[in-house]
């Protein structure tokens, strides 16, 4: 029996018709109720506002994504989300506290933009498929809640309804950048903004530095971004850079493109290579390229010099620049003193060793430096990281934060028998209780839930290996986006990064990004 | 097999306005009370907690002042030193202090404040970064002040 018999088998068996099925590759917005909902209230409204013609799905999403307002709105929403602090609106019914936050007004604004000007045409591709992933974790979340009130778990439904619709912002998310981002130049804007994100997080985190809001009396750590602006967000954020540097350091890792193209796939490439590219960093391309494209992030592709020498140009200055860069943002990644944000990103760069194209002489390169610059300098990188022996073996919860983590654990799964398949329901407990997004998933939407959160995060895996072989620019994007998926993957063990909004939303934010870019037909 | 013809987007938005009406109905109606089947985090509350500060630290008593207070990341009150006074108990002069700490109340009743259970006579340590205040309890009183989750 060889691969190419399974591969058939696996086509033509009816359990993967049955996933086709339910998971289906058709685009779920164009075809809601809510797009006819939301356009009728615009007409009643007298808005006037003329829907996108219906020619054909692409024509559909190249015309929507015309506006640059739309892409900066989608831009903004996410950087609001990791810096602008939350409003209180004070208390409802004695027990909760209302908060508002400025992406969940942003993302409103660009929902009924899209949906009062959406045509209605339905698109399809691998990209729906996640989407389809994503609404059925909705929808077993949504069934969990039942079970919870059912089982009398539930005593604050209202949390529960307000985790959702958390969910449901991020599948906006997610759904709304990937529409965006099928034209290749809202994708490769989106990605700037993405690169420029986490250094201007890394900025403020120097700035906290060196100017700290309080004290912290030796041997306390002074963690980064624990305080306003931030809500005692060190551990996310420190998911957020770990996210960051996995993705970024595979693009400085990945080796040159294809040095055998034709002159005219040369430009090709070289283009798309060049528009990845933060405008401030741009530099003029040389003579070979397509006149007045900036060449950043091409990292030795399309025949740019390496920065080991192999020559001296563009490309060479742009690698430096990038490796400046994850530097740059590797020191605040130290100070958020967020072991499991470290254990992130070291799994995710073991990962990138056998991810197909990495220049394994820069990896062992950044490896080395990055190393160097957090036990070498004065960083306390090795404290944080040298009672790691007696954390894991202690027993106290007080003591240790491993069996602090145990302990809860433990007392997660207490009775859970008599609901393992819908859970306790969504919100049964508060959220930073779990310090596990799996544990928290599995207990709170059972196994029906916890089955469509794995879908969810190993449907776009399996499509990002597959993808990431080839040698293109959304062939480097998803090799990028799959090591940033380790990172995540990682980091969501002790941390529930899937439902804090400073790690979540960046990171379907950027996978929205990454998928519509690969979805979409033209060629960067 | 031939695809089915559903929106799995509208499937969850029917579900969702369902959902709705049933927690406006069980958060303002309370039909149901817990069923105590899992357990959950503790309940954040305050509480008035009076010590006796430790002997070897009775120099220290008189540098304490009133009012001081550790706040967490969060901004809120982790502690708050409410008054310092003195007590005789027999022929021994002990340094009384009464503060206000942030606690929580878990599903078996306990009280901790962060890894340590209040009962009187346990220990209790509060720290900030100019103070080190540790004492045996003497006294527990909840106070009402709710905190919103």
């Amino acid at each position: 029996m060889n691969l190419f018999f399974l591969q058939c088998q696996l086509r033509t068996s009816r359990f993967a018709d049955f996933f086709r099925a339910v998971l289906t590759d058709h685009a779920s917005l164009e075809a809601s109720g809510l797009r006819r909902a939301c356009q009728s209230l615009f007409k009643t409204a007298g808005n006037g506002l003329k829907p996108f013609p219906a020619d054909d799905a692409p024509a559909v999403t190249e015309a929507w994504t015309r506006p640059k307002l739309l892409a900066g709105l989608c831009l903004a929403l996410v950087w609001a989300a990791v810096f602008i602090p939350r409003l209180s609106l004070g208390g409802l019914a004695g027990h909760y506290s209302l908060d508002l936050k400025a992406e969940d007004l942003l993302l409103i604004v660009l929902s009924l933009l899209f949906w009062a000007r959406s045509s209605g045409a339905v698109a399809s591709g691998p990209v729906f498929r996640i989407e389809s992933a994503f609404l059925l974790f909705l929808i077993f979340a949504a069934v969990s809640v039942v079970s919870g009130l059912t089982a009398r778990t539930l005593d604050k439904p209202l949390v529960s309804l307000l985790y959702l619709i958390k969910w449901f912002e991020y599948f906006l998310v997610f759904a709304l950048t990937a529409r965006l981002s099928q034209r290749p130049q809202t994708a490769q804007f989106f990605l700037k903004g993405f690169f420029w994100l986490g250094l201007a997080a890394a900025a403020y985190g120097y700035f906290e530095h060196f100017y700290p809001l309080s004290s912290a009396a030796y041997p306390n750590y002074y963690r980064l971004y624990e305080r306003p602006p931030f809500h005692g967000d060190a551990n996310h954020i420190g998911g957020l850079f770990a996210v960051w540097l996995a993705f970024f350091s595979c693009l400085y890792l990945r080796q040159p493109l294809t040095p055998t193209l034709s002159p005219q796939g040369r430009g090709r490439i070289q283009h798309g290579a060049c528009s990845l590219a933060p405008a401030a960093f741009s530099v003029p391309v040389g003579r070979g390229s397509i006149a007045g494209q900036p060449a950043v992030f091409s990292l030795g592709s399309t025949g740019f010099p390496s920065p080991f020498g192999r020559g001296q140009g563009e490309g060479a200055v742009v690698s430096w620049i990038l490796l400046a860069a994850i530097l740059f943002v590797f020191f605040p990644f130290i100070g958020t003193f967020s072991r499991k944000s470290y254990f992130a990103f070291a799994g995710a760069y073991a990962f990138l060793f056998f991810v197909p194209g990495i220049s394994r002489r820069r990896w062992i390169f950044l490896a080395c430096l990055l190393i160097c610059a957090g036990f070498v300098l004065p960083t306390r990188l090795a404290e944080r990281l040298s009672d790691l022996g007696e954390v894991m073996t202690a027993v106290d919860p007080f003591h240790s934060s491993w069996a602090g983590n145990l302990d809860v654990w433990g007392r997660c799964f207490w009775n859970f028998d008599q609901f393992w398949l819908g859970g306790a329901g969504l919100g049964a407990r508060h959220r930073l209780f779990y310090e596990s997004q799996y544990v928290m998933v599995l207990t709170e939407t059972g196994v029906l839930g916890f089955g469509a959160l794995l879908l969810l995060l190993f449907v776009p895996a399996v499509y990002a290996a597959r993808e990431s072989a080839k040698q293109s620019l959304q062939g480097l994007a998803a090799a990028a986006w799959l090591t940033a998926w380790a990172a995540f993957l990682i980091h969501n063990f002790s941390c529930v990064s899937l439902t804090v909004s400073k790690a979540a939303i960046p990171w379907w934010f950027l996978t929205g990004t990454v998928f519509g870019w690969l979805n979409s037909r033209e060629t960067a | 097999m031939a695809r089915f013809k559903f929106n799995l987007l509208d499937i969850f938005l029917a579900l969702f306005v369902l959902l709705t009406g049933a927690v406006v109905y069980f958060t303002f109606v309370k039909p149901i009370s817990f069923s105590n089947l899992i357990l959950r985090e503790g309940v954040s509350g305050y509480a008035e907690v009076e010590f006796i500060l430790d002997g070897d630290l009775d120099w220290l008593a008189d540098k304490i002042p009133e009012g001081l207070e550790s706040k967490n990341i969060y901004g809120s009150v982790d502690w708050k030193i409410l008054a310092v006074g003195r007590e005789n108990l027999g022929e021994r002069a002990v340094r009384r202090i009464k503060v206000k700490v942030l606690l929580t109340r878990e599903s078996s009743g306990l009280l901790r404040y962060g890894k340590y259970t209040l009962v009187r006579g346990g220990k209790i340590v509060l720290i900030n970064d100019d103070f080190l205040l540790e004492g045996r309890i003497a006294e527990i009183r909840l106070l009402d002040e709710k905190i919103l989750i």
